[in-house]
């Protein structure tokens, strides 16, 4: 379980996430949606431990980041946006790494490895650099590395950026078989079919704040008035996202 | 030290899956090397060739020829005879750097105060060696141009009793003397200053060493220092201080990775990475010493006993090198920033710490700083190593240097690594 109770995180006189809070249950996959800029990464950085809030807090499992990282982290799974892991060396050798990383010991990585290879559909190619491997693959060892040590808490920052439909299907049905199993995930992505399609409850953040929180049915009803005002036809996530955040570009 | 060890690992077997980069610029400075020893060809320190043709054959052209005889010039240039026709064919040859002709009449024309000539003829193929003959000479030249002047008197007496052919009488001999030795007398506190005492340190040791020791008083300090043997503790650090930064610059390759990040989000946050990272370029850099110096034993003939210990010294030094260079990496901005910041170290060490440049071939003012330099220092107390002249307290003062200050630039680099590449 995930827990964020008015996180606040300012950078000089830049306020990137204005005391959002948020809950995340077992088994839920959270869409945390918002502009480029609009402060998920920094609220993922946040929750990961990775940067200090200014204020507010987190729990992950019950347990503050802030108070107790290294117990906090134990459970936590990061899967970022960068194809975070080594190209020189093979697939099997990273995920013994990451594993290591993350308080995993030589028994559990020689049983746990193996399964995972098998489970992103790398098993025949895990001895090979993965400097030779297609995007796709990479991004499936990215989602693997984040998965290795069977978080209960995952933090997904669009991990499906720049993948072939085939590897997409296979990392969201991963991601939808870890949260059958209780997971919580929290899940970025500029993708609003995906998101619709996986995410259920929302969050929309825009310039570090929360502009709409809650269910797709729960979001489209609140819009619904405005929506209707608005004359959009078909009422889906894109449509509401586009409205609610204007037609800017942003950075 | 869990996170430190599987950091450290992991390097080390990136680097070894992708050795390319590493071994290149731990390879160049052996290459600049060898490539000069090559253009300088043969073995031991460089000589010049000089062939003489003496048309003269004079007690004025030996004197000058003499002064190329003196031990120190000699060691730089190799002198021989040949007529005019034989000394061209052997230059057109390549095989002489220079060719100097004394014509006839040479001694008349110094001894009359006219200007005589000498023809100096340089081998264009070389440009080192030769110039080296020209600055002598031109010294050597103003240096009897000077006698000219000052002895013109007696030199006037001496020509009048050569041209009468008979035994001079006493009063010439007297009034020559005198002619040399008043102005001599009146320059003498300028021109003849107090003889300068060198005092050589350690040699009762080496001489002891040397009836007990056989192979290895050998090598020992009395032994002549060659060419290769001059550069190749500089080779060695012109390395470490190359790779160090190669290695250095992979912090900036986490940060856009994003490993890094990855990391730091583990379970021990970022508490083994940046002195991981260093441990993982202080076992790199010592297997880089213990290759180069294998080499360095076959083609330098360095005893095998004196390897362990300067690969051991060395790897120690290194630690303090690869973590003030990291730190350096990290307090930069940018990736290209970095680079040019640990350059604007690395260079000026190479330069000024003997390790492109030979202390022993700098002027003395530029020594006395790279004496100082802490590749200077290491360097220093590597020649010792090698060349078997034993441990001395400044070898494990710079030990000790070496370690604390590595210590204290990995927990700054860890600082800055965090605040740097995720704003923490």
């Amino acid at each position: 379980m995930i827990e964020v109770e008015g996180l606040r995180k300012v950078y000089g006189d830049r306020v990137a996430v204005d005391g959002i809070s948020f809950r995340v249950e077992p088994g839920q996959v959270f869409g945390l949606l918002g502009p480029n800029g609009a402060g998920k990464t920094t609220t993922i950085s946040c929750l990961s431990g990775l940067i200090r809030a200014t204020s507010g807090a987190v729990r992950l499992n019950g347990i503050d980041v802030a108070a107790d990282p290294k117990r906090a982290k134990a459970n936590l799974g990061v899967v970022p946006q960068e194809l975070a892991m080594y190209p020189e060396i093979s697939a099997r050798e990273n995920l013994a790494f990451w594993g290591g990383v993350q308080g995993l010991d030589r028994g559990e990585l020689s049983t746990k490895i193996p399964r995972m290879l098998e489970r992103v559909g790398l098993a025949d190619r895990a001895k090979e650099p993965v400097k030779n491997f297609s995007g796709g693959m990479k991004r499936r060892l990215n989602l693997a590395i984040g998965l290795i040590h069977d978080p209960k808490v995952v933090l997904m920052d669009e991990p499906t950026v720049g993948v072939d439909p085939q590897s997409r299907v296979h990392i969201l049905d991963l991601i939808r078989d870890r949260a059958k199993a209780g997971t919580s995930i929290v899940y970025t992505t500029h993708y609003m079919d995906e998101a619709e399609g996986l995410c259920d409850p929302f969050l929309i953040l825009d310039q570090g704040k929360v502009i709409a929180n809650g269910g797709l049915e729960e979001l489209l009803e609140q819009a619904g008035n405005v929506i209707e005002r608005a004359s959009i036809p078909q009422p889906s996530l894109e449509r509401l996202f586009i409205h609610l955040t204007g037609k800017d570009l942003r950075e | 030290m869990r996170q430190t060890w599987l950091v450290l690992q992991k390097d080390l077997l990136r680097w070894r899956r992708d050795p390319v980069g590493l071994l290149l610029w731990a390879a160049i400075p052996l290459a600049v090397v060898l490539l000069m020893k090559a253009a300088f060809g043969g073995s031991g320190t460089p000589t010049a060739q000089l062939i003489w043709v003496d048309q003269d054959k004079t007690l004025i052209t030996q004197a000058l020829r003499t002064a190329f005889e003196q031990e120190q010039i000699a060691e730089l240039i190799e002198t021989t005879d040949a007529d005019s026709t034989a000394a061209m064919e052997t230059l057109g040859k390549g095989k002489a750097s220079v060719v100097v002709i004394f014509p006839r009449g040479f001694a008349d024309d110094y001894l009359n105060a006219k200007t005589p000539k000498i023809t100096l003829i340089k081998n264009p193929a070389q440009n080192i060696l030769p110039k080296i003959v020209e600055e002598t000479f031109s010294i050597l030249v103003d240096g009897a141009s000077y006698l000219q002047y000052v002895f013109d008197e007696p030199l006037q007496t001496l020509r009048d009793l050569v041209a009468l052919d008979a035994a001079p009488p006493d009063s010439s001999i007297l009034s020559i003397s005198r002619g040399i030795s008043a102005p001599l007398e009146q320059a003498g506190a300028y021109l003849l200053p107090p003889v300068i005492g060198v005092e050589v340190l350690g040699e009762d040791e080496e001489t002891s060493g040397a009836s007990a020791g056989g192979e290895s008083a050998e090598a020992s300090s009395g032994k002549e220092i060659g060419f290769l043997e001059l550069f190749f503790p500089g080779v060695l650090l012109m390395s470490m201080l190359f790779v160090a930064q190669i290695l250095a610059i992979d912090f900036w390759v986490e940060d856009r990775n994003g490993t890094y990040a990855r990391t730091v989000s583990g379970v021990d946050g970022d508490a083994g990475f940046v002195l991981g990272k260093t441990l993982a370029g202080v076992v790199i850099l010592t297997a880089i010493f213990l290759t180069l110096l294998l080499i360095g034993r076959f083609a330098l003939q360095i005893h095998l006993q004196n390897i362990l210990p300067a690969v051991a010294y060395l790897g120690a030094c290194s630690f303090g090198f690869v973590a003030a260079i990291n730190y350096l990496v990290v307090l930069a901005k940018t990736q290209k920033g970095a680079t040019v910041l640990s350059s604007m170290a690395v260079m000026p060490l190479v330069m000024l710490g003997g390790s492109f440049f030979p202390l022993e071939a700098m002027p003395a003012g530029l020594r006395a700083i790279g004496e100082k330099t802490p590749n200077g220092l290491v360097g220093e107390q590597l020649k010792l190593i090698l060349f078997d002249r034993g441990a001395t307290p400044t070898m494990v003062v710079t030990l000790v240097v070496a370690l604390v200050l590595g210590s204290f630039f990995v927990f700054l680099a860890r600082r800055q690594a965090r605040s740097r590449f995720v704003g923490a």
